[in-house]
């Protein structure tokens, strides 16, 4: 719990580092505008790209500030000889200078028009403003002489002027989306538990974050290029794989809770009723008495059917996945004894295949895992019945059959209740999917779990001969041999 | 044989009472730790059946109030323990005691109650079979 906690922390910290450097975003504009998609294979910035252009390779310096919408000082870097320089500029500073080249109807400035030291001009300079979605940006253009400009420099520029934006879009729209990319990928790596992203549109997309113990890894992004240029996003817990992990844990708070309490009952139940049997035995080997002697002996019998019971009821919560060679039949009817309390009033039947009449059939299995879900079909089925109609023959049917090559063994169990909701058909098996107003909906998707495990499977076929529900329990007859119980 | 059967649940204490007493040994009963105490101080007891879990107190705690009559060579060779919570830490502990410890329910109570009265001849019986099978390999 402890690192748990830390690591939350940890990556908290780290998150709000990576939201402040936001603010950072235009200087990496400046610095690192990869414009592989329209110059091949070149690197270039804006300032680069300016002076690299035939039309302005007798200038020397380029000085390009942007301002983020929102944000209270403007990145600018300055570019000359092929090096370049980071400075800040206050936005006030930045929209007065904004508004004087917006005012002034020629491109050409003098150095003293802007009235600041804090932008490095020398001499005469071009300039214009510029405004790109999300940014606003001044870009001055300067030889450092105070020489007046040629006709054919004041045409270059108008040109410039006019494709700026177009060039500069995509190259923004590009870095824009490699800086969100960058962040997303740094957030789905950082966050605690597996996240799921999907987009509004509904496509679907699933990012496990395999990264949190092992933070070298590589986390296996595909499509991120794709999320990081959405901004309808939605971030979600869980997700479809997430649901095996959910019901197993689930499934162990359960069992621990629950094994922990059988324990303690079984060793209080179980001193007492020794005591019970013992001086039962001894009472009745000592009587002459026929009728008290045969009282004795039901007595004693009885005791003996509690201690089993407490003895199935610890077996079916502990979590020991132990292979046995066990009776189908005993199982089943463990089963129906676990269930007694809910089945009790309901006409049942257990029905085998001719073949297994005289069979036990033995199977290689974790007895405690059929038992627990056959116990759990049973009381599903015994609480959807509320009513007796008395029409049908039984109200539950278990029927048994064994596959054409006796590999896997079929348990079907039958009710004469309602059946399923059709609308909860689509997620009957996944946790948290109920129609019980007190169900926690986690019993099929366990009992699915479980047959998994089994190298089985557990489906629902619909309304069955009874025209309630109607679940299969499909079971290799030997786990060992691996046998794959598909929906065949 | 002196005996006393230290144990809370009152028909398991009857019924080795019982039978042990049937047996021909003299034995005396009790289902509080407290009196227990003063009864093994007061006698001699050869064999001390004795439950864990009492009402008032655990069988682990009279073993140590005897401490000051019995050395711990008398403590493991009369101290025998019954429970039904027969978990690692108990066997542990009644290993470093030296004594025997029987789980309940037993499966085989006239066994069980040989095995606790004549704990040596269970020895000698295996020192036999063991011999046997020596023999065996030999021919």
């Amino acid at each position: 719990m402890q690192t748990e906690n830390e690591n939350a922390k940890a990556w908290y910290q780290k998150w709000q580092k990576i939201s402040s450097s936001k603010k950072h975003f235009p200087i990496k504009i400046l610095h690192c505008l990869k414009i592989e998609g329209l110059f091949k294979n070149k690197f270039l910035t804006i300032p680069q790209l300016i002076l690299g252009s035939e039309e302005f390779k007798s200038f020397e310096t380029v000085i390009f500030i942007v301002h983020q919408k929102g944000m209270k000082s403007c990145s600018a870097c300055i570019y000359e000889n092929k090096t370049f320089t980071e400075f800040q500029v206050s936005t006030s500073l930045f929209n007065r200078v904004s508004k004087t080249i917006k005012k002034s109807k020629k491109n050409v400035f003098a150095q003293n028009d802007f009235k600041t030291k804090k932008i490095p001009i020398i001499g005469n300079t071009f300039a214009f403003t510029n405004s790109l979605s999300n940014y606003n940006t001044i870009t001055f253009l300067t030889r450092n002489d105070f020489l007046p400009f040629s006709e054919n420099d004041v045409e270059s520029f108008s040109y410039l002027k006019t494709v700026f934006e177009s060039l500069v879009t995509p190259i923004i729209k590009v870095q824009h989306i490699n800086f969100n990319e960058k962040l997303l990928k740094e957030v789905i790596n950082q966050f605690p538990t597996s996240i799921n992203i999907s987009t509004k549109s509904g496509d679907k997309h699933f990012y496990s974050n395999k990264s949190w113990n092992n933070k070298d890894a590589e986390v296996p992004i595909k499509g991120i290029y794709h999320l990081s240029s959405n901004k309808d996003l939605i971030f979600s817990t869980a997700t479809e794989n997430n649901e095996d992990l959910i019901s197993d844990i689930h499934h162990f708070n359960r069992i621990s809770l629950l094994g922990e309490l059988l324990n303690t009952l079984k060793h209080e139940l179980s001193n007492p009723l020794f005591g019970l049997k013992l001086y039962c035995d001894m009472l009745e080997a000592d009587t002459g008495d026929i009728e008290l002697k045969e009282s004795l002996q039901d007595i004693s019998f009885n005791v003996q059917r509690c201690n089993e019971i407490i003895e199935m009821f610890s077996k079916l919560y502990t979590d020991k996945n132990q292979l046995e060679v066990v009776s189908l039949k005993k199982i089943i009817n463990e089963s129906l004894t676990l269930a007694k309390s809910e089945i009790r009033f309901l006409k049942k039947n257990v029905l085998f295949h001719q073949s297994l009449n005289d069979d036990p059939i033995l199977i290689n299995t974790n007895p405690t895992w059929i038992t627990q879900i056959l116990f759990n079909l049973l009381i599903n089925s015994a609480q959807a019945i509320n009513n007796r109609t008395g029409k049908k023959s039984f109200d539950i049917l278990i029927t048994v059959e064994k596959n054409f090559d006796d590999s896997i063994i079929e348990i079907t169990v039958d009710d004469a209740g309602p059946g399923i909701d059709p609308n909860i058909l689509e997620n009957l098996f996944k946790p948290f999917c109920t129609s019980k107003k007190s169900g926690t909906g986690l019993g099929l998707a366990i009992c699915k779990n479980l047959s998994q495990k089994l190298s089985g499977n557990l489906i629902h076929l619909g309304a069955g001969t009874l025209g309630g529900s109607s679940f299969v329990l499909k079971l290799p007859i030997n786990m060992e041999d691996n046998y794959e119980c598909t929906n065949n | 044989m002196n005996v006393l059967i230290i144990e809370d649940e009152i028909l398991i204490q009857k019924s080795l009472l019982k039978i042990i007493g049937a047996k021909g040994h003299s034995c005396i009963g009790t289902s509080l730790g407290k009196e227990s105490i003063e009864l093994i101080m007061n006698n001699e007891f050869d064999l001390i059946i004795c439950d864990l879990m009492l009402r008032d107190t655990t069988g682990f705690d009279i073993i140590e109030a005897t401490k000051v009559k019995l050395s711990p060579a008398e403590i493991s060779q009369k101290f025998t323990i019954i429970t039904a919570y027969c978990s690692e830490q108990v066997l542990e502990r009644a290993r470093g005691y030296g004594c025997r410890v029987f789980e309940k329910p037993f499966v085989d109570l006239m066994k069980t109650i040989d095995t606790m009265l004549y704990p040596n001849k269970i020895v000698e019986k295996k020192y036999e079979f063991e011999e046997k099978s020596t023999n065996c390999s030999q021919a």
